[in-house]
């Protein structure tokens, strides 16, 4: 005989099923797993290793540091010396529009619509420089002890760097090479918040305010304080990103959707639709430059005028008139990722204005997308009778901001540059894109419809190739 | 060359900065026209006031026009102001520009209007477009705005669609511009909607807006989701012979024809536009005419019902984020001859910095929910808010005594009456604040009936009236609506919530409720815990029958219930305790003859105990439905669907058992025998009363075939046969309020069912109670029970020789 038991337990399970299984199937709705953003997100919770009592110094340079780190990190100053931090080259790259061969490019060879370029000025401007000592054309990329190990480890807040990227005077180097540690928003943001030679003045969504930025700024440092590392992931020091203002190609950046699922992210399938035309950021970046303003025009055809008020927002006399702008509106355009190019000694046509990088892409593109950008406009010289744009020498006690004299600047500048310069200069309007990626704002701040559709919407629909606003002409068909 | 274009356009964007986004003025296809004078001429040349009737009329029908208009007064105040007071009757043309052109000039309209210029009206309208300067003298034309043949030149022609800002103008506080932070200037009677509602249409975030709105950064919603989703005022009050919106005689279409294209032309259209513009849910689109609800609402449980008792905008408009009218007392007048006006929505007072209203604290109001009556003859909940107004009337019949009239009994000269002030100024400042400006006094309402009198106003009086003010915009998507079950569904429930009315009662009168065709007043004035005047809807009025599950009941019922549950427990309690006690006095006497007894099929175990486990479900399901304030930890939503499950499991264990019992013949247990039945009951009773404490066997043996005593079989059959099946019949019509509501309704709707259902179900507790307890009646305490869990029962064997009866 079966024991009573097991027929009560066997009876109970029955009832429990029957009474379950119709609540399961007409009360639960299955909770849907959402991707969980966080996965992607690298977990700091452990301390680095506190160098304290591993440093002892002392220190004479920058480079002797460098040494010490390297006696224990072996492969750090070889995996330093190969990064676009250190060299200020691309790996060579396909330039659109452009035939030949790929070539290396970066802040090293290239020029921009603010202080122009780095050739002739290295002393000034290598104070950038994660090494110490570029000083000339001349410098050695080889050396492992030149790379500066601290501009971007130093946690003790103490370290300055000076002409040729070295130590600035009286930098305690024992005391901050102890405090070594994981590179925090203060490391990154000492030369990229102030790219362009001061706070904001070139990328728009980039500038002291994220140093300690509240969420209304950015959501990801201000709501949940991200380091740049977090979504600039690094391995063997190779970091993640890249900017339109010195690469071409779309290598190596970071997305919005290495972490966030767009697809799944929005409940209104008008929203998910908008994801085949639209970049991430042009909703949920709907102004930058919120807290500081940037910089939006150049003009350096008005520089050395003498007796001018000065003013760091409107007018110096080293650097010509400029317009600032707060809570900047993106320009939109098309953007595949890509953007064409100006190199060194390509010619100008001085009636119209001179694209240094500019986005590729059209409405045709079916991998471009409608993405915001800063806009920077100059006034620059150029070789009035070669037509190219030279980087002027500026820097130093025979540069253009001590003698204010423009021929000479132009011939150093010309001559660093391996240019030849004619002996008459003008000035050449040139723009510069800056892809506006920073300063994401909560979902809630995001764009809503009529920002860009109906009759206050900000975007061009025609100037961006569509017949009027696709919200009633319809979309691009792809 | 195109490329070329393009970076010009780009550099253009950028030097211009912010200001490329407002897109060129120009008419886009609008012919250059001249503007003519009534006679025909050209103003350009005749200096006189601008004829739109001619000017348009060139070209539109605008005889047409004028005759199918509501707005052929040419806007010439703001509608509806309280009390009705006698407005100067001006002869004006329609004005075609306040509507359509960008930036119509609406101050100037007005001054012209208020300075008895009605016939420079449309003219004004222009002012500061570069066609007109307003002079000292008047108005006069620029001249380089005129070609040589009169015509305005083509930058000049801005007409335009109207936009939801040329409403605004008129009708209510519109702000299209999502950079330039929205205020609301509190008490701005020319946007009436906004005045009266605090309705506002903007696309702006909430914590976007520069209005002082308490908690203002965490509600980022937008202030209305059509214009968030770039719908124009017109896109729903269109006009009604447009041809992309109206199908006419819609109604004779055949049932086969979905779309019937025969119908006006542009050309014909734009020759002769309809001005009467769709309002009312007849004409004008109603949610349902865009949105198919259902869809996505497919998380709300008893669609049908919420949809047939609530309009849309019940959730979907359940809070106004800016201040309204709450009370006007116009029997008093301030010196500016305005009538003393209080808000809703606000807190800590009007504070006014250089006379702007910016910071006064905004707190929003919600709105109180009416039965508004429909187009089609229903009835649904709509939110509202309430104006009490105060006004003097006159005469008889009655009539609204005029402002000016009203004016002289107050003013004189500049300022006050010197009677008024000394009766009113109560703090001697020798100014009349607003709350000094109050009928509040026998005496003062003598001094004004006294003054009204000496005007030649016969029998002046006081009436007060509280006026409902409809709202059906602001309107938000799902996500800010009101989703929480128990929001409605409990004892603090919206739909019942009370709006606070004025705290004024001029003259010692108190307010009636305006008679208003399109409202039922399912609720009464009151007074609230404070002494404070307020409205309280009901659930259950003679124009509104509703049964709100979580938040009414009857009180009898469940104050019986209680009652019943708890004197039953005592009464079991009381006999297991005398039970025990006589056990333990009783010396251990021989047990009887013991049989061991297979008692209860699988199958009679499985059904009880499904039975016992869902029941259990029901019982408690049903009290977190019933009252979910006592049970907040469960969600409203999904108790009820369990209940409803639950429901369907226990009808079908029922009725499988039914169908078992009556096939197998075991029905035959539960039906009595006739003969001596009521012995035989007597008997039974008489052990539990007796016999069961003297450790008398049972007066009936349990066996496998005849389980039942003759109490259980009267119990059951009552259980059974009525207290079960008007149980499930009550929920299957409640639960019927949404499939067959016709049916339920026949049988008195849910405020009959529920507290019926709810009665039975306090009848079953009680029966689950004795049930249980009856289960320890037999030889030991758990033999029942383990019966019915094991099967097996050991049964005396022999009717015991001592048994009397």
């Amino acid at each position: 005989m079966r024991s009573p038991n097991y027929v009560w337990l066997a009876g109970l399970g029955v009832t429990l099923i029957l009474i379950g299984l119709p609540l399961y199937l007409f009360t639960f709705d299955p909770p849907v797993a959402a991707a969980d953003p966080w996965s992607n997100v690298p977990d700091r919770s452990t301390a680095g290793t506190d160098h304290t009592a591993l440093i002892k110094g002392p220190f004479e340079t920058g480079s002797d540091v460098t040494k010490a780190c390297l006696s224990c990190h072996e492969d750090a100053g070889e995996q330093m010396i190969g990064t676009a931090h250190f060299t200020w080259l691309s790996e060579p790259e396909a330039i659109p529009g452009r035939d030949g061969e790929p070539q290396r490019i970066g802040k090293a060879n290239l020029l921009n619509n603010f202080c122009i370029g780095v050739q002739s000025n290295w002393t000034s401007c290598t104070r950038c420089h994660t090494g110490y000592g570029w000083t000339s054309a001349d410098y050695d990329f080889t050396k492992t002890e030149n790379v500066d190990c601290l501009a971007c480890h130093d946690q003790s807040g103490m370290y300055v760097k000076a002409a040729a990227g070295q130590p600035a005077e009286g930098v305690d180097l024992v005391y901050v090479a102890q405090s070594v540690g994981t590179p925090s928003r203060q490391n990154c943001g000492a030369c990229h918040f102030d790219g362009g030679g001061g706070n904001g003045v070139k990328h728009g969504d980039l500038d002291e305010s994220l140093y300690f930025p509240p969420e209304s700024v950015d959501v990801h440092m201000g709501e949940f304080d991200f380091l740049c590392v977090d979504c600039h992931q690094t391995t063997d020091h190779q970091i993640k990103g890249r900017s339109v203002g010195v690469s071409a190609q779309n290598t190596n950046g970071v997305a919005c959707t290495d972490c966030h699922d767009a697809a799944t992210q929005h409940e209104d399938s008008r929203i998910t639709e908008h994801l085949d035309t639209v970049a991430c950021q042009t909703c949920h970046i709907p102004a930058t430059a919120l807290r500081d303003p940037t910089k939006v025009e150049w003009d350096w055809s008005q520089a050395g005028q003498s007796g001018r008020a000065e003013s760091q927002h409107t007018y110096l006399k080293i650097k010509g008139a400029f317009i600032y702008e707060n809570d900047y509106i993106p320009q939109y355009t098309w953007y595949n990722g890509t953007v064409s190019r100006y190199l060194m000694g390509d010619v100008v046509d001085p009636n119209v204005v001179t694209h240094i990088n500019y986005p590729q892409g059209t409405i045709d593109d079916a991998t471009a997308l409608i993405y915001p950008f800063k806009v920077h406009l100059a006034k620059q010289p150029y070789d009035a009778i070669n037509h190219y744009i030279i980087p002027p020498h500026t820097t130093g006690t025979d540069g253009y901001w001590t003698l204010f004299d423009w021929n000479s600047a132009m011939e150093k500048g010309a001559a660093a540059a391996g240019l030849s310069y004619s002996g008459a200069y003008g000035f050449v309007s040139t723009d510069m894109y800056w892809k506006q990626t920073h300063m994401v704002q909560p979902a809630e701040n995001a764009l809503t419809c009529t920002d860009c559709h109906g009759e206050t919407g900000r975007l061009d629909w025609q100037a961006l190739g569509y017949a009027g606003d696709p919200m009633t002409w319809g979309g691009r068909t792809k | 060359m195109k490329r070329l274009s393009f970076v010009l356009i780009l550099v253009g964007l950028v030097c211009f900065g912010g200001a490329a986004y407002v897109l060129a003025q120009e008419s886009p296809m609008h012919p250059v026209f001249p503007l003519l004078d009534v006679d025909g001429q050209p103003v350009s040349t005749s200096g006189n006031p601008i004829s739109t009737l001619a000017t348009c009329g060139s070209c539109h029908d605008t005889e047409f026009i004028t005759q199918h208009t509501l707005h052929g007064d040419g806007g010439r105040v703001a509608a509806g102001v309280l009390p009705p007071n006698s407005l100067p009757n001006t002869e004006v043309d329609m004005n075609c520009f306040l509507c359509h052109t960008e930036s119509p000039n609406n101050a100037a309209r007005v001054a012209a209007l208020s300075s008895g210029k009605g016939e420079w009206a449309s003219t004004a309208t222009l002012v500061d477009s570069g066609i007109v300067t307003a002079t000292d003298s008047g108005y006069s034309y620029n001249a380089e705005a005129f070609d040589a043949a009169g015509a305005l030149k083509a930058v000049f022609v801005t007409i335009q669609d109207p936009r939801s800002d040329n409403c605004g103008a008129c009708h209510g506080l519109v702000h299209l511009d999502n950079q330039t932070p929205l205020t609301i200037a509190i008490g701005d009677e020319s946007a009436w909607r906004t005045f009266t509602t605090g309705q506002v249409t903007s696309s702006q975030r909430i914590s976007n807006s520069g209005a002082n709105i308490s908690g203002r950064d965490d509600i980022t919603r937008t202030w209305d989701v059509h214009a968030e989703r770039v719908l124009n005022c017109v896109d729903c009050h269109f006009s009604v012979n447009n041809p992309v919106f109206t199908e006419m005689n819609a109604s004779a279409a055949p049932e086969h024809l979905v779309f019937d294209p025969r119908r006006a032309d542009f050309g014909e259209y734009l020759k002769r536009p309809s001005h009467e513009f769709a309002v009312g849910t007849d004409v004008m689109r109603s949610c349902n005419s865009c949105h198919d609800a259902q869809k996505s609402h497919e998380w709300l449980p008893y669609w049908d019902r919420h949809t047939s008792e609530l309009s849309c905008e019940s959730c979907h408009v359940p809070y106004l984020y800016a201040p309204a009218l709450a009370e006007r007392d116009s029997t008093v007048m301030k010196a500016d001859g305005s009538p003393v006006d209080t808000y809703r929505g606000i807190e800590g007072g009007m504070n006014t910095v250089s006379g702007n209203p910016v910071s006064t604290l905004i707190t929003g109001y919600q709105p109180v929910l009416l039965q508004q009556k429909d187009a089609d003859g229903s009835q649904s909940l709509a939110p509202y808010n309430l104006v009490t107004v105060w006004y003097w009337v006159a005469g008889d019949p009655a009539q609204p005594v005029s402002e000016d009239a009203l004016k002289a009994v107050y003013l004189s000269g500049d300022g006050y009456a010197p009677e008024i002030v000394a009766a009113f100024d109560s703090d001697g400042d020798g100014q009349l604040s607003d709350a000094e400006l109050t009928l509040d006094s026998e005496a003062k309402t003598a001094l004004i009936t006294e003054r009204l009198q000496a005007q030649g106003q016969a029998n002046p009086r006081i009436v007060g009236e509280v006026v409902p003010y409809a709202i059906h915009h602001d309107v938000i998507g799902g996500e800010w609506a009101v989703k929480d079950c128990q929001q409605c569904h409990s004892e603090s429930s919206r739909v019942v919530a009370t709006m606070p009315l004025g705290n004024r009662t001029p003259g010692g009168n108190e307010p009636t409720l305006v008679s208003d065709e399109s409202v039922l007043w399912n609720g009464s004035l009151n007074r609230d815990d404070a002494g404070r005047l307020v409205f309280a809807p009901e659930t259950q009025t003679p124009s509104a029958n509703l049964y709100l599950f979580g938040r009414d009941s009857v009180e009898v019922i469940d104050i019986l219930g209680v009652l019943l549950v708890l004197a039953t427990s005592l009464g079991v309690t009381i006999h297991a305790a005398l039970r025990v006690m006589s056990a333990r006095k009783r010396a251990a006497h021989g047990e009887p003859a013991m049989q061991r007894e297979y008692m209860y099929s699988v199958y009679e175990r499985q059904w009880h105990w499904l039975q016992t486990f869902v029941i259990f479900g029901l019982t408690f399901t049903g009290m977190v439905v019933h009252k979910p304030e006592l049970f907040s930890l469960f969600n409203f939503a999904w108790m009820v669907s369990v209940h409803n499950v639950f429901a369907a499991l226990l009808v079908i264990n029922a009725a499988l058992a039914l169908f078992y019992h009556l096939v197998s013949g075991e029905i035959k247990q539960f039906i009595p025998r006739p003969y001596g039945f009521f012995d035989n009951m007597i008997e039974q009773a008489l052990y539990y009363l007796r016999g069961i404490f003297r450790g008398d066997p049972h007066p009936f043996e349990k066996r496998r075939d005849s389980k039942m005593n003759p109490i259980q079989q009267m119990s059951y059959l009552i259980l059974l046969n009525v207290l079960l099946p008007l149980q499930i019949i009550t929920g299957a019509l409640m639960w019927g309020a949404q499939q067959f509501p016709q049916i339920s309704q026949m049988l008195g709707g849910l405020p009959v069912l529920a507290p019926f259902h709810t009665l039975i179900a306090w009848l079953l507790v009680t029966f689950v109670i004795v049930h249980v307890y009856m289960t320890t009646t037999g030889h030991t305490p758990l033999a029942n029970l383990q019966a019915m869990m094991m099967g097996y029962e050991d049964v005396e064997t022999e009717q015991p020789a001592e048994h009397q009866a």
